[in-house]
C-alpha cells in the first residue's frame, strides 16, 4: 500500500513538471530566429564595405562573381556559407540546399561613366 | 519524509525554476530587438537606393541623357524592390539647362516622373514667372517640357512643383541654382519605400556641373 501510494506521488511530480513545461514551452511562443537577420546585416555591411573601398564596381562592370566571392571571403565569417549572383532584370535563384537561407541585395547604378544598373543578390546559408 | 513525499517538493521546486526561467526570458524585447534589426537592415537599403539615384546622375554626367538614365534605374529599382515584397513610389522632377551667358535667353528643361501607383490627377510648375498646367499623367510615366529663363548675374531660382492624386496634394520648391557661363544638371526625388514592417521617406536634391568635372 505504502509502495502504491509513492507511486502515485511520483506519478503527480512527473504529471505536474510535464504540464507546466508544455504550458510554458510550447511552439505557440517560440523564440524567435536570429541567425539569418544577423546574416543579413553582415551580408550588406561586408558589400558596402568593398564599395567604400572602391573593391565592388570593377568586378561589377566585369561581371566577375569568383573575383567578388574571392573579396568577400575576408569579409564574412569563415562558418558562413554564401553565394553571390550579378544581375539587372529576371535574376537567377542559385540550387542552394539549407533550411536557413537568407538572402541580400545591393544595387549598383554603374561605375564612373558607365551607366549599368545592377543587382547584387549575397545567399548567405 | 517518504520517498513519495520528497518527489512531490522536488516536483515543486523544478516548476519554480521552469518559471522562473521562462518568464526571466523576455520575449516581448527579444521580438523588438529583431524588428528594430530588420528595420535598420530596410533603412540601409533604403539609403543604398538613395546614393544610388545620385550616383545614376554622376555616372551620366558627360551624357547627353541623364534623363532617361534615372528613369531606367527608378524603373530597375522599383522592380528589385517589388520582387522583396517591398512597394517603392515618389516622383522626380530633373532640370537641365546650358551654359549660361549674359542676358541672353536659356532654355532649362525639365522632365517629370511620376513613380507613384496612381494618376497624378493636376500638375502645375511655376518657374521664371511662368507657369505650365498639366493634367492626367499616368503612372510609370515621364514627360518633359521646357521654360526660358536670362539672367544678368548667378542667381538661385525657383521651381514651384505642385500636383495633385486622388489621395494627396504635395507643393515643393525647388532650387535651381544658376551660374554663369555654366551648365548645370538639377534632380529632385520625393521616393518612398513601404513594406509590411516599414514605411521610409526622403525628399532630396542633387546638382551636377555637365561643363566641367567638378561636383556641387
Amino acid at each position: 500500500m505504502k509502495g502504491m501510494l509513492q507511486s502515485l506521488e511520483a506519478v503527480i511530480a512527473i504529471l505536474a513538471i510535464l504540464t507546466v513545461f508544455i504550458t510554458f514551452y510550447s511552439g505557440r511562443d517560440a523564440i524567435p530566429e536570429f541567425d539569418t537577420v544577423n546574416w543579413k546585416a553582415r551580408g550588406f555591411d561586408a558589400l558596402k564595405a568593398l564599395d567604400d573601398s572602391n573593391r565592388l564596381r570593377d568586378v561589377i562592370i566585369t561581371d566577375d562573381t569568383s573575383a567578388l566571392k574571392g573579396r568577400l571571403s575576408s569579409l564574412l565569417p569563415s562558418q558562413l556559407n554564401y553565394d553571390v549572383v550579378i544581375c539587372e532584370k529576371n535574376c537567377g535563384k542559385p540550387d542552394i540546399q539549407s533550411d536557413k537561407l537568407t538572402s541580400v541585395v545591393y544595387l549598383v547604378s554603374g561605375d564612373l561613366d558607365n551607366y549599368l544598373p545592377r543587382q547584387i543578390i549575397l545567399y548567405l546559408w | 519524509m517518504g520517498k513519495g513525499q520528497i518527489f512531490i517538493i522536488i516536483s515543486v521546486i523544478t516548476i519554480v525554476v521552469i518559471v522562473l526561467i521562462r518568464t526571466s526570458l523576455n520575449l516581448t524585447n527579444i521580438l523588438e530587438n529583431k524588428r528594430f534589426l530588420e528595420l535598420g537592415l530596410e533603412r540601409v537599403e533604403f539609403k543604398n537606393l538613395r546614393s544610388e539615384l545620385s550616383r545614376t546622375m554622376q555616372v551620366s554626367y558627360n551624357m547627353t541623357n541623364i534623363s532617361e538614365n534615372i528613369n531606367n534605374f527608378m524603373g530597375f529599382a522599383k522592380d528589385s524592390f517589388s520582387s522583396r515584397a517591398t512597394i517603392l513610389t515618389g516622383v522626380g522632377l530633373l532640370a537641365s539647362f546650358p551654359q549660361v551667358n549674359q542676358g541672353q535667353n536659356t532654355r532649362l528643361n525639365v522632365t517629370f516622373m511620376n513613380y507613384m501607383d496612381e494618376d497624378i490627377t493636376s500638375l502645375n510648375l511655376t518657374f521664371n514667372n511662368s507657369q505650365q498646367n498639366f493634367t492626367s499623367i499616368g503612372k510609370s510615366s515621364a514627360f518633359t517640357t521646357s521654360f526660358v529663363f536670362a539672367t544678368q548675374s548667378s542667381l538661385n531660382f525657383s521651381l514651384l512643383m505642385n500636383f495633385t492624386t486622388p489621395t494627396t496634394n504635395s507643393t515643393e520648391n525647388i532650387t535651381i541654382p544658376v551660374e554663369l557661363s555654366t551648365s548645370k544638371f538639377v534632380g529632385f526625388f520625393d521616393i518612398k519605400i513601404s513594406s509590411s514592417r516599414l514605411e521610409h521617406r526622403d525628399k532630396f536634391t542633387k546638382t551636377i556641373i555637365l561643363n566641367s568635372t567638378r561636383r556641387v
